[in-house]
């Protein structure tokens, strides 16, 4: 399992790719990691992944995206978005273990748990992660700057 | 905001709460996130494959065989067989085993990944920047409207 700098870049990555809200697609990528929240109930003494697991299914991402999503004007779009970060991030916690045993892709119905492969990822993952993101930012940088200085020439 | 996604925000509220409470009703049944639950109830799993996160406790490279300690309270000792000894392992590496299970608190490896013992923390410490860039590249198109209680654009070009 990536952290989340390495998901929220690939969600940025995407959704730059795409051409879609990259803030949206970016929110998208860590609400899987909503089961974090449990870490709160650890630090107070208590274990509520029985709880909170449900978050870190696409079923569960997908109602609080959802959620998320009818408080904007255009819902359907802000969840088109939000539904691409959700999925970069259960298709790098499927690639990739680490911290999960894989994803339980169709709970309710089935509580197992699916995985590619058994690849670790480490923080080498995230800093390759960030520099393919700096490269595309660098790229869409320049390519404006050239746009930008072909539009004055022209007029 | 409009009523009817006012209503529909209540509805998927009332949906994912529903979802909460039958994954906390059922977890302890059906879910085998804690690796404990796998040894306790092993008659269920014998001959699956399981995965679990442990510590080396001790390692018997003549048997092909490590004792590690289970990282999931209640730290179950498990012996792990078939160890193929082509990485060097040592006493408190943290590993992730992929494996078969035999009978009581025995699994065959398929597989054993040695987990660095800075990789929790550098995940936990390399998560943090993503909470300004994630805040940050979000308020910075929308901003919300306590009037319509939604979530509007800051620019129009944006």
């Amino acid at each position: 399992m990536p952290d989340w700098l390495a998901h929220t870049m690939i969600g940025w990555i995407t959704g730059k790719i795409l051409k879609i809200e990259v803030g949206l697609v970016v929110v998208g990528s860590i609400i899987p990691d909503l089961v974090k929240v449990n870490h709160i109930a650890l630090f107070l003494g208590t274990d509520l992944q029985s709880f909170f697991s449900p978050f870190h299914t696409p079923a569960g991402s997908l109602l609080v995206g959802g959620i998320l999503a009818l408080f904007f004007l255009d819902s359907k779009k802000v969840f088109l978005a939000f539904v691409i970060g959700i999925a970069t991030h259960f298709l790098m916690d499927y690639l990739f273990i680490g911290a999960t045993r894989g994803i339980q892709f169709l709970y309710p119905f089935s509580w197992g748990y699916w995985r590619f492969n058994e690849i670790m990822v480490d923080y080498r993952f995230t800093v390759l992660v960030c520099l393919a993101a700096l490269g595309l930012y660098l790229y869409y940088f320049y390519s404006g700057l050239k746009k930008k200085g072909r539009n004055r020439r022209s007029s | 905001m409009k009523k009817k996604k006012f209503m529909l925000i209540v509805l998927l509220l009332i949906l994912l709460v529903l979802l909460l409470f039958y994954n906390h009703i059922e977890f302890g049944k059906n879910d085998y996130s804690n690796s404990n639950y796998l040894f306790e109830n092993y008659q269920r799993f014998n001959n699956t494959e399981i995965t679990f996160k442990a510590t080396i406790k001790d390692v018997y490279s003549a048997n092909h065989t490590i004792l590690a300690t289970v990282l999931d309270y209640p730290h179950t000792v498990v012996t792990i067989k078939n160890v193929t000894i082509d990485h060097h392992f040592q006493k408190d590496d943290s590993i992730f085993v992929v494996g078969i299970l035999k009978g009581e608190k025995t699994v065959f490896a398929e597989k054993i990944l040695v987990r660095g013992p800075w990789d929790d923390s550098i995940i936990f410490i390399s998560s943090i920047p993503a909470i300004p860039f994630v805040l940050y590249l979000f308020f910075r198109t929308w901003r919300f409207s306590s009037k319509t209680l939604t979530f509007e654009r800051r620019r129009k070009d944006a």
